[in-house]
């Protein structure tokens, strides 16, 4: 399909407009995010890139 | 002729077991009808897997297959995941509970997969299937950690 990129783009917008709703129905700004020390930086980082790898090998087994 | 068609065991879902919807009988409770979402509620959703693969009288065939529970698993961490970031960026916890819970529940989905495959009387058959609907759950949900990850700027 010739507009993935296109698709790509839509749905993170709308994701990030779903995230900014939920946000403001219950009032909250993202003024002051908790400080993390570099360790749980690190930590969350492996955290996200691990998910991120598992749901990337699912999805190219889906394109076989 | 026989009856082709295996039917495995029912699943358990969410610790009970998947009665058989009846389309004609009117006193029998489809098996989504009861899940309705609003914010307060415990995350639900409905994943039920039933693939059946036969294969008969065949050499040299090669089946692969996704593993539903692995994917569901990892369904799992991702809200897990979310949940955490959330957790971290507002310090009432409640109100992190409530965002969370507001926030997967536009998210995730009722999802049936069923899947039968027959092969026959083949050589050399290479197949491979996969539960899409939990690919693109894991996928959404996934968009969704990114996003708040950027947004609330942690890292």
């Amino acid at each position: 399909m010739g507009n993935n990129r296109e698709f790509d783009n839509i749905s993170k917008k709308s994701i990030d407009m779903l995230i900014n709703s939920t946000f403001k129905r219950h009032g909250i700004s993202l003024d002051k995010p908790q400080r993390l020390n570099l360790k749980e930086k690190q930590e969350l980082k492996k955290l996200v890139r691990d998910l991120q790898k598992g749901v990337n090998s699912l999805t190219r087994t889906t394109k076989k | 002729m026989e009856s082709r068609v295996w039917e495995g065991e029912k699943p358990m879902v969410s610790g009970r077991q998947v009665s058989n919807w009846n389309a004609l009988d009117p006193t029998s409770v489809h098996p989504l009808e009861n899940e309705t979402q609003d914010a307060g509620q415990i995350i639900k959703s409905i994943q039920q897997s039933f693939e059946s693969i036969i294969i008969k009288d065949s050499a040299d065939v090669e089946v692969t297959s996704t593993d539903t529970q692995a994917a569901i698993n990892l369904q799992v961490a991702l809200q897990a995941a979310i949940s955490l970031v959330i957790s971290l960026s507002i310090a009432d916890s409640d109100k992190a509970e409530r965002v969370t819970q507001d926030l997967l529940s536009r998210l995730t989905s009722n999802q049936v997969n069923r899947q039968q495959t027959y092969i026959e009387n083949s050589r050399g058959v290479k197949v491979s299937t996969t539960d899409t609907d939990v690919a693109v759950n894991a996928q959404v949900l996934l968009q969704v950690l990114l996003a708040l990850v950027a947004k609330i700027n942690i890292l």
